[in-house]
């Protein structure tokens, strides 16, 4: 910044020199923060996942499961996660799917009984949907309508009687986006649920024979 | 230097030469980011961090960097800084981290914290420089403190303090928060009503308004490179005139 | 000799207009449509017209004695303002909302900028733009026709909305902002301003022209598209203020021409507000239009470009 010096600090060596130090330092300052606070990130990134999977859902475990299944006329291989209680037995079902609202997707966590009725819904996201109006979808009074649903529920302006849900006033692309991702929730346990009951039917009858043969035998 | 003068390095960033409503500068994460409070004192925090920091080590090593690679040498030191605090924020602060989004690596480019760089840590010892930095995070966070508190207030009716302490204020009133206020158009209009409120305070104090454009009335006439390489062109037409 | 030769400097010829004639003129103009949008909407809306008025006069005045303007509340231009706000708001809106709509319209966009004359965008429009952005639900709430306050009904231009007879378009028989609905009474109102001299008819027709032939083009309905969404309203009363126009015949087509076609982009894209916001924006371009269309001086010969 001031008069050039004899042995010249502007000259290409030097400056490439100076500028290559500063860039080593920096980046032995930097490996050592993350080596000092990525473990705590990972932490929190783990309670946070946990903590949205208890609040929709709440379990003793979850384990990572699949399923084919058709929505809206389109065969679909969806991912889910089984909730299980201390003895393993599935309790019910977490869905995370999202569709385009009006500004963006609006992820929803959907948490359904082993019933097939809904224990509650979580809306994860709705960053770009207008305040005052698709914002609205993130309001208790809206998401709490779809506790105790299951398949069959229908969206509508009014919401009356106990299988239809009330959309958000004019916001009609956010509710929808909503009842989308509630609904594939749905059907993709009703899918699970299918495929258990003919399990379980299947494994019955072999149940029932052995039984009948027991009672003749009296 | 007397006490005085190192004090008026750290008063002058917060109300006479305050970067956001004198110099103008960090214009685009103000507008952004004063959404909400916390956000704006979040943003203001990290901001000032980095701030001291950059303006130190760029102060200690000023004699060292050349002046052809100063500006990618001072963005590297910053941007260092920056990534520092982004990794900090993230693991103790997440919610602050959720909330300024892409804003908080972008403090790399806020204009504040190059302008300082450039016109007064590189100039300045190291102790005057920590002063600067401090005072002028000090008045960005003020005045981002402010703008988010009266946006927040108009935009959401509410005071949103954490994710569980809520303020509410118009809740039960029947009134509805006129939401502009949370939006872009809100916020320059908060802004223009700030600067013209500093403008008018100013003008209180017997700072006269500025009729002209030009450096004569630029706030940072004190440091501006520009103005020194002038005043040495005149100083040495003035020597060669008295010369003859 | 009959005549007695004035000395002194030009003009020599004036014409009786007063800025406040002129404003008296645009009130008994939008008479008809306020009327009606009374008798349709029921009492709320002669509430929202009457407090419109009455609180942009009131803003006028004060603002005027803050800043140390000369009160010029006589001239009508406030209760001009005021009534276009009310006729571009639902009969349903608060109250305390339209008056914060006034505040906007008086205090920020003319008097914060030197009064009449110096406002760089209509006060009206932006206003409503203000109101809408802050308070959606409120703003797009519409109620049915002679229904009091409870039933809410689609305007036209929703996607669903069904279809509307012609003479239900013409009249004003759907629901919408207390003064946008009737075309037939705006359009006589227009007329009447045409006939006195206030404005001139290229604005009007250029812009609806444009936005009917764009609709046309495109394969929507022209006359659903002229008829509603307030167009009628905007384009013969706010796209035509003075201050916020082009001075040129030239001027006022590219104008006119312009809003109609950000008019039918942004209504093919969010299927509301675009006649205000297209006003908005284009009153932002008039210096530019004023420039590029600038009468040359009486004798002016083209300078050689060297």
């Amino acid at each position: 910044m001031s008069e050039q010096k004899k042995f010249s600090i502007n000259s290409v060596p030097v400056t490439t020199l100076i500028l290559f130090l500063i860039c080593v330092v920096i980046t032995a300052a930097l490996v050592g923060t993350r080596v000092l606070t990525q473990p705590k990130i990972d932490e929190l990134d783990r309670r946070a996942e946990n903590e949205a999977r208890q609040t929709v859902l709440p379990a003793d475990d979850y384990r990572e499961a699949a399923v084919t299944f058709t929505f809206e006329d389109e065969t679909v291989n969806g991912a889910y996660l089984e909730a299980l209680d201390a003895s393993g037995k599935v309790i019910g079902y977490l869905v995370k799917k999202g569709y385009k609202g009006y500004g963006g997707e609006i992820p929803v966590m959907v948490g359904v009984r082993a019933d097939g009725t809904i224990e509650r819904i979580k809306i994860l996201a709705a960053d770009d949907e207008t305040p005052g109006l698709g914002r609205k979808v993130l309001e208790k009074d809206f998401y709490e309508q779809y506790t105790g649903k299951s398949s069959g529920v229908t969206m509508d302006k009014n919401g009356t009687g106990d299988t239809a849900v009330r959309s958000v006033t004019s916001a009609t692309y956010s509710s929808k986006a909503v009842h989308r991702a509630v609904s594939y929730a749905l059907a993709l346990t009703d899918a699970v649920r299918s495929e258990k009951t003919d399990d379980e039917a299947s494994s019955e009858t072999e149940n029932a024979q052995e039984g009948e043969e027991g009672t003749e035998h009296e | 230097m007397s006490k005085g003068k190192y004090l008026s390095y750290l008063t002058g960033g917060i109300i006479k030469e305050n970067p956001v409503l004198c110099l103008l500068l960090g214009t685009c994460p103000t507008l952004a980011v004063t959404t909400s409070l916390m956000n704006g004192v979040g943003m203001g925090v990290a901001a000032t961090v980095v701030l001291i920091c950059s303006n130190m080590v760029i102060s200690l090593l000023r004699h060292v960097i050349p002046n052809k690679v100063r500006i990618p040498a001072f963005i590297t030191i910053i941007a260092g800084f920056v990534t520092i605090v982004q990794m900090f924020v993230k693991a103790f602060a997440p919610s602050v981290n959720n909330s300024l989004g892409i804003f908080l690596p972008l403090i790399v480019v806020n204009c504040i914290i190059l302008a300082r760089a450039e016109m007064f840590a590189c100039k300045n010892p190291v102790l005057p420089s920590i002063l600067d930095g401090l005072g002028m995070g000090i008045g960005f966070t003020a005045t981002l403190a402010a703008m988010g508190l009266i946006r927040e207030i108009f935009g959401t009716g509410m005071i949103t303090l954490s994710e569980t302490v809520r303020i509410p204020l118009t809740s039960g009133l029947g009134i509805e928060p006129m939401l502009i206020f949370i939006l872009p158009p809100g916020g320059f209009f908060v802004f223009g009503l700030l600067i013209a409120l500093s403008n008018k305070l100013a003008r209180r104090k017997g700072k006269k308004p500025i009729e002209e454009l030009g450096c004569e009335n630029c706030p940072s006439k004190s440091v501006c490179e520009l103005l020194e390489q002038d005043k040495q062109k005149i100083d040495k037409e003035q020597e060669g005139l008295a010369d003859e | 000799m009959t005549h007695q030769l004035v000395v002194g400097s030009s003009p020599h010829i004036h014409t009786p207009d007063t800025t406040r004639g002129i404003m008296a003129d645009v009130l008994i103009a939008l008479a008809p449509a306020a009327v009606f949008g009374i008798i349709w909407y029921g009492w709320r809306s002669a509430v929202l017209i009457a407090v419109c008025v009455a609180a942009c006069v009131l803003f006028e005045v004060i603002s005027c004695r803050v800043l140390n303007h000369d009160v010029t509340v006589g001239d009508l231009s406030a209760a001009v303002t005021g009534l276009l706000l009310a006729l571009n708001l639902p009969s349903g809106l608060p109250v305390w909302m339209a008056v914060i709509g006034c505040f906007v319209a008086i205090v920020v966009v003319k008097q914060m900028f030197g009064g009449l004359g110096h406002n760089f965008v209509n006060p009206a429009i932006a206003a409503r733009i203000v109101l809408f952005i802050s308070f959606p639900l409120q703003m797009t709430t519409f109620h049915r026709p002679f229904s009091g306050v409870s039933v809410t009904q689609a305007t036209p231009l929703a996607a669903d909305a069904g279809e509307f007879t012609l003479k239900q378009l013409l009249l004003g028989d759907y629901a919408g902002c207390i003064g946008e609905t009737s075309v037939v009474l705006l359009g006589i109102g227009a007329l009447y301003l045409m006939i006195r001299g206030v404005i001139k008819p290229v604005i009007p027709v250029s812009f609806i022209g444009t936005v009917a032939l764009l609709t046309w083009l495109t394969g929507g309905q022209p006359l659903v598209a002229v008829c509603s969404g307030g167009l009628m309203l905007g384009a013969c009363f706010m796209a035509t203020d003075y201050v916020t126009s082009p001075v040129t015949n030239w001027g006022k087509l590219i104008f006119g021409i312009g809003c109609g076609i950000v008019t039918v982009v942004i209504r093919s894209g969010a299927a509301a507000e675009g006649v205000s916001f297209s006003i908005l924006f284009m009153n932002l371009l008039v210096p530019h239009i004023d420039n590029w269309t600038r009468r040359k001086p009486f004798g002016w010969e083209a300078q050689k470009h060297e």
